[in-house]
Formats: C-alpha cells, structure tokens, sequence
C-alpha cells in the first residue's frame, strides 16, 4: 500500500513538473488577454493607423532603395558600353551577391503581400472586431519591419558595398 | 517466479506510465522543434535555389561559370540585374495599391471618425 502511494504521488509529482511550463503559458496568455481586452477601441485603432503609416513608410523606403540600387547598376551599364570594358572578377562577385539580395528582397515581398491579401480576406467577415484589428496591428507591425529589413539589404546594393 | 514476474509487470507498468506521460509534453515540443527545422531547410532551399540552384536565372549562372566575360554577357548581367531590381519595385509598388484599396481601410476610417466625433455606431467589441 505504501509502495503504491508513493508512485502514485511520484506520478502526480512528475505530471505536474512536466505540464508547468504548459500551464505558465496559458495563465500567462489569459493575463495578456484580459489586459489587451480592456483597451479602448479609440486607441486600438489609432495603433492600427500608427501601424498602417509605418508599413506604407517602409514600403516607401524599399521602393526608394531599390531605385538607387538599379541607378547604381544602369550607371555600370553604360560605362561597360561606353568604355567597351569588361567587368572585373571583384565586380562581378559583387553582382552575384546583389543579385542574391535581389531575389531575396523579391521573396520577401511576395510573402508581404500574400499574407496581408489573405489576412484581409480570411479575417474581413470579422471587421468590426478587436481580435481582428489586433491581428491587423500584428500584421503590419511585423510585415513593416520586414520590409524595413529588404530596404536594409537593398541600400548596401545601391551603395556597391 | 509468479511474485518475481508480478513484480516485472509493475515495474513495466509504471515505466510505461512515465514514459507516456514524459513523452506528451515533450511530443508537442518535438513537433514545434521539427516545424523549425523543417522552416530552417526551407529557407537554405531557398537561398540555394537562388544561388547555387540550376533554375533559371542565367545572370548567376554566367557570372559564376566564367568570371571573364564579354562585353555583351557584362551588359546582359546587369540588364538582368537592373530587370529584377524592376521586379522589386513592382512588387513594392503592389503594397500601396494594396494600401489604397485596402478593404479595411475605409471601414476603420468611418470607425476612427464616427468615435471621435461622438456620432457613430458602437463597435462591436
């Protein structure tokens, strides 16, 4: 009788070691919910707006970026024309890595604008809500430094570097 | 032998008990773990689709089989180069069509409005 009372206290003990971590997580998610819910709609939606600026802000950023860049690559064009010079090997290892930078810049950007298309049409039903503005907030606060991240890459292209 | 094999069926029981119980929790871990990597090999996919891949993308190819190129295969890099760059631009370009035509961005507007003027319907919360 002892026995089993001691393995099953060990087992209860072992249970409730194990699932801590799990349970951590939902009090602690519980505790930011209520928080999240008690916040006035007014200033949820002017943080959406404040976000909504910061994407386009980023956005404009990329496009400025990746204009030097194709300036930076138009002007080596025409001076391999005009000089009838070929690249050197130092160059063209440069342009390799833009070019990767490059497609990378474009995957990014297409997974941006896949998933604000999807977030808008999967989640528009529940416009109204405070769910989908926060995950609207989400959106845009995570796509903008993204595309903060793209416009990065693309200077260091713009300036050769 | 009867009591020694009751005994060996207890101690199975009971290892098998907390490995089922150890193994649930850790399971979940293992899943998000094997996502991550999964992601991880996604992503070198990727990268190695854009540099050392042998799909379409002939700038790269020509770039790295023969670092001494001819005038002409120097410009068509950088044509490529500066096409792909337009590639970018259009890309972000779609992300303020998007922006102007968001189907959200009139409704929360009307929202933001209708609250600071005191006027408008509740939200629904």
């Amino acid at each position: 009788m002892k026995k089993k009372c001691m393995i099953f206290s060990l087992v209860f003990c072992l249970t409730m070691l194990l699932s801590m971590p799990l349970l951590a997580d939902g009090i602690l998610d519980q505790t930011v919910n209520a928080a999240v819910s008690n916040e006035p709609i007014t200033d949820i939606l002017t943080r959406l707006r404040d976000e909504r600026a910061n994407l386009v802000s980023a956005q404009t950023e990329v496009m400025i970026q990746a204009n030097e860049a194709k300036l930076r690559v138009e002007i080596i064009l025409t001076e391999s024309i005009e000089q009838k010079k070929a690249l050197t090997a130092e160059q063209l290892e440069s342009l390799k890595k833009d070019l990767e930078t490059i497609k990378s810049a474009q995957d990014i950007l297409n997974s941006v604008l896949t998933d604000i298309r999807n977030t808008a049409t999967n989640y528009a039903e529940f416009m109204p809500s405070r769910e989908y503005l926060y995950t609207l907030i989400k959106l845009y606060s995570e796509k903008s430094l993204q595309l903060y991240d793209v416009a990065k890459a693309l200077e260091y292209v713009a300036a050769g570097a | 032998m009867f009591v020694k094999t009751s005994r060996l069926a207890h101690a199975a029981g009971f290892l098998l008990l907390l490995f089922i119980l150890g193994a649930v929790p850790l399971g979940c871990g293992a899943e998000e773990q094997a996502k991550i990597k999964t992601t991880d090999s996604m992503l070198q996919t990727t990268e190695g689709l854009v540099l050392e891949g042998s799909g379409p993308f002939p700038a790269t190819l020509l770039a790295r089989s023969n670092n001494t190129l001819s005038n002409e295969e120097n410009q068509l890099v950088l044509q490529e180069i500066s096409m792909e760059l337009d590639k970018v631009i259009d890309l972000a370009g779609q992300l303020e069509v998007i922006d102007d035509h968001d189907i959200n961005k009139k409704v929360i507007d009307d929202q933001s409005e209708a609250m600071t003027d005191g006027t408008g319907e509740e939200v629904v919360q």
